[in-house]
């Protein structure tokens, strides 16, 4: 009886690292989209030169769109908001920075152990860059 | 005690294969980035165009311009130095070597970090198949194709090491604006 309330207790614990990976799984899945999303609107503000507040918006409106639980105030942007152009010569005068943040919430499965490594058991994830502006003046 | 240590046992294989898993996650999540990167050094690249060979009609690249471009994004994107080593917060382990594919209407000038080592004539269009990542890319009008290598990233040890290549091509066709 001692042994098998012991197996049971070990089993408990065991089960937490595969119940963590699909969790993995499924976070990997949902930073995909958030960088193919970001990383598109990227391509958008290149064009403009800038991140304007257009495409900001859109960009949260599709991110929490396709990211279920993602409320755009989640989501955080710094980057270039002032008009870039593109140069006669290659300088980083041109370049275009982003950085979009997003919260993990839940993620380990079991915040009690882990839960102190990160606060609130929550990852703010991030897309970063740097692209160079198309537009000319 | 039979339980115990068998539980720690699988313990251990338990955390090591989750470790493992979360390790090629994050290669995978940059090796896509890297993939991304290469795309934008390539239309970084193609931004610099000879504006009086283009009054003349022909499309030509600034070559030390494009390659100035290429580099910045590259080591900006990658968190590289000015020598394209790995810097703070980089996830690359070793120099990057960087080859770029200049193709206009002139001919197809190679660069590897940033110095020529091939040039061929060629004409519209030409599949260009890059040999070290198999990437294709159809060039119908003047284009950069860019390839980054990274070499591999060893990622867990013993028996349980895997060492996957970190190697990617982009490209982007000019067209004109």
């Amino acid at each position: 009886m001692k042994e098998f309330i012991v197996l049971c207790a070990a089993l408990l614990i065991i089960i937490l690292f595969p119940v963590q990976s699909l969790l993995d799984t499924a976070y990997n899945a949902r930073e995909q989209v958030f960088d193919t999303t970001v990383r598109s609107y990227a391509e958008r503000a290149r064009i403009a030169g800038k991140f304007t507040p257009e495409i900001l918006n859109d960009m949260r409106d599709e991110l929490c769109d396709k990211l279920p639980g993602l409320s755009g105030g989640d989501i955080d942007f710094t980057g270039t908001t002032a008009q870039k152009y593109r140069g006669e010569s290659a300088s980083d005068d041109s370049m275009i920075d982003f950085r979009v943040t997003m919260p993990i919430r839940n993620r380990f499965v079991n915040g009690l152990i882990f839960g102190s490594i990160l606060p609130g058991n929550t990852e703010v994830y991030a897309c970063s860059g740097q692209v160079y502006s198309e537009a000319t003046p | 005690v039979k339980v115990f240590i068998t539980t720690i046992g699988t313990l251990i294989l338990a955390a090591t294969i989750w470790v493992l898993t979360t390790t090629m996650y994050q290669y995978n999540e940059q090796s896509d980035k890297m993939r991304w990167v290469a795309d934008q050094a390539a239309a970084a690249g193609a931004l610099y165009l000879d504006e009086a060979a283009a009054q003349e009609g022909m499309n030509a690249f600034v070559d030390a311009e494009s390659l100035q471009a290429i580099k910045n994004v590259v080591c900006s994107n990658l968190h590289l130095d000015n020598n394209a080593n790995p810097d703070t917060g980089a996830y690359v382990q070793r120099h990057v070597v960087v080859t770029a594919y200049l193709l206009d209407d002139q001919n197809c000038r190679v660069y590897r970090d940033g110095v020529l080592i091939d040039s061929y004539n060629f004409s519209y269009p030409y599949l260009l198949t890059v040999a070290d990542t198999g990437y294709s890319h159809a060039v119908g009008h003047p284009s950069v194709v860019v390839t980054i290598d990274a070499g591999t990233r060893h990622i867990g040890g013993g028996f349980l090491q895997f060492d996957p290549v970190l190697k990617r091509s982009g490209a982007y066709e000019w067209m004109d604006k």
